[in-house]
């Protein structure tokens, strides 16, 4: 009788042994199973390999790494440490930024449109008219570049997204690009508007400038529909 | 000694026994996530390539017995850096950086179609769905695919603005989830 046990809890180690050997059997010999575990359980094995949030981007603009990175600014004077519910409130602040952001760069969009046809009326205008559209059309100019400088420093200095930049062209990337073309087109508009004054003969610069720097700006509006 | 060999044998044979089921893990390189969400100027999907998934399966009835998936909600690219970070605040990413869903009951049909209902949880909302999965075999590999409406509200996510229009309420969540065998 004895004899027989030793046998069958032999032929049982061996059945066992030779399953938990035969790769072909299962995807991983350590995911053997006892009995089917709660399903909870399965997902906690899932969720504690998922890394944690992370609460700064990997990369950031300069004047966003100056102020809000792990070194910057705000982080080594204290006045806004890097923690969660910190940047969260930090979040919340970027998204106020961002929709101020929207409104100024509508208010501006208006302002360059109404340039443009004071500006293309200017060309034709004679006497009295000419000094009430000239004045006119440096007011819009005005208040045009005031908007146009909110709107700029509201992007550059809201707290870093979650997200940083991506490799790749997206319609966020071409908005940033054409950015650039609108803010040198914006400076060249101001300074050659400046030197007419002086120089009539570089009126066709001016408003080439001005109209590149309106496209540039409508289609960086534009692109973030898509 | 002989009870204790007797009782050790039989333990063998019904551990044994007990070994028809298996845990698969989804292959994260082929395994994928989509939503997709509507706003009045335009649409999008934003997607996870970084899916833990696991199920159980009956080797001997081959039927699921359960499944779990798990993501970061940071983990969805959706080809807009700014978008994604947006979708992030509104489900309060940092706080609750996860989206999970386990199964509670899974039924086949004879089409092999499964009926899953389960909980899903993001925004640190708990909810129940059911989830109507197709699966198959190919390639020594198991392929689940399927996907259900969903609503923002429901999960208590504030809707994302886009020039002062918040988007549609409803989105879609889709699945493909590919098992080794």
């Amino acid at each position: 009788m004895r004899h027989v046990l030793y046998l069958s809890l032999l032929l049982c180690l061996v059945f066992r042994a030779g399953q938990a050997q035969d790769s072909t059997r299962l995807a991983n010999p350590d995911t053997l199973l006892p009995a089917a575990p709660p399903a909870d359980d399965l997902l906690g094995s899932l969720t504690e390999t998922l890394p944690p949030a992370q609460l700064l981007p990997d990369h950031m603009l300069l004047s966003q790494r100056m102020f809000w990175g792990k070194k910057g600014l705000m982080r080594i004077t204290n006045v806004v440490p890097l923690t969660l519910a910190g940047r969260e409130k930090e979040l919340n602040i970027r998204r106020t930024m961002l929709n101020l952001h929207q409104i100024g760069g509508f208010i501006t969009l208006a302002g360059f449109l109404a340039q443009g046809i004071v500006g293309s009326q200017l060309y034709s205008a004679q006497g009295a008219d000419y000094t009430r559209l000239l004045d006119l059309h440096r007011g819009i100019g005005t208040a045009t570049n005031i908007a146009y400088a909110t709107t700029t420093l509201l992007s550059l200095s809201t707290p870093p997204a979650t997200v940083g930049r991506r490799r790749g062209l997206s319609t966020i990337t071409l908005h940033k690009y054409l950015a650039v073309v609108h803010l040198a087109g914006m400076i060249a508009t101001n300074v050659l508007g400046n030197r007419v004054r002086e120089n009539d003969s570089l009126k066709p610069y001016h408003r080439a400038a001005a109209y590149t720097t309106f496209g540039a700006y409508a289609i960086s509006v534009l692109v973030l529909k898509f | 000694m002989i009870r204790l060999l007797f009782v050790l044998g039989l333990f063998l044979l019904g551990s044994g026994g007990a070994m028809a089921q298996k845990k698969l893990v989804a292959d994260r390189a082929k395994s994928s996530v989509t939503y997709a969400m509507r706003h009045a100027l335009h649409k999008w999907e934003g997607t996870s390539r970084e899916v833990n998934a696991a199920l159980v399966l009956d080797d001997a009835t081959k039927q699921i017995r359960q499944v779990a998936v798990a993501m970061r909600v940071a983990s969805f690219n959706s080809k807009n850096e700014s978008r994604d970070s947006h979708m992030i605040e509104v489900l309060d990413g940092l706080s609750y950086p996860n989206v999970t869903f386990t199964s509670q009951d899974i039924k086949a049909a004879a089409d092999g179609t499964l009926t899953a209902t389960g909980k899903l949880t993001f925004h640190n909302v708990t909810r129940p769905v059911t989830v109507q999965v197709r699966q198959r075999e190919a390639g020594g590999q198991l392929l689940m695919d399927g996907s259900f409406p969903l609503k923002m509200t429901d999960y208590k996510v504030e809707r994302p603005s886009f020039l002062g229009i918040v988007t549609q309420d409803d989105f879609t969540l889709s699945f493909a989830l590919v098992f080794p065998n």
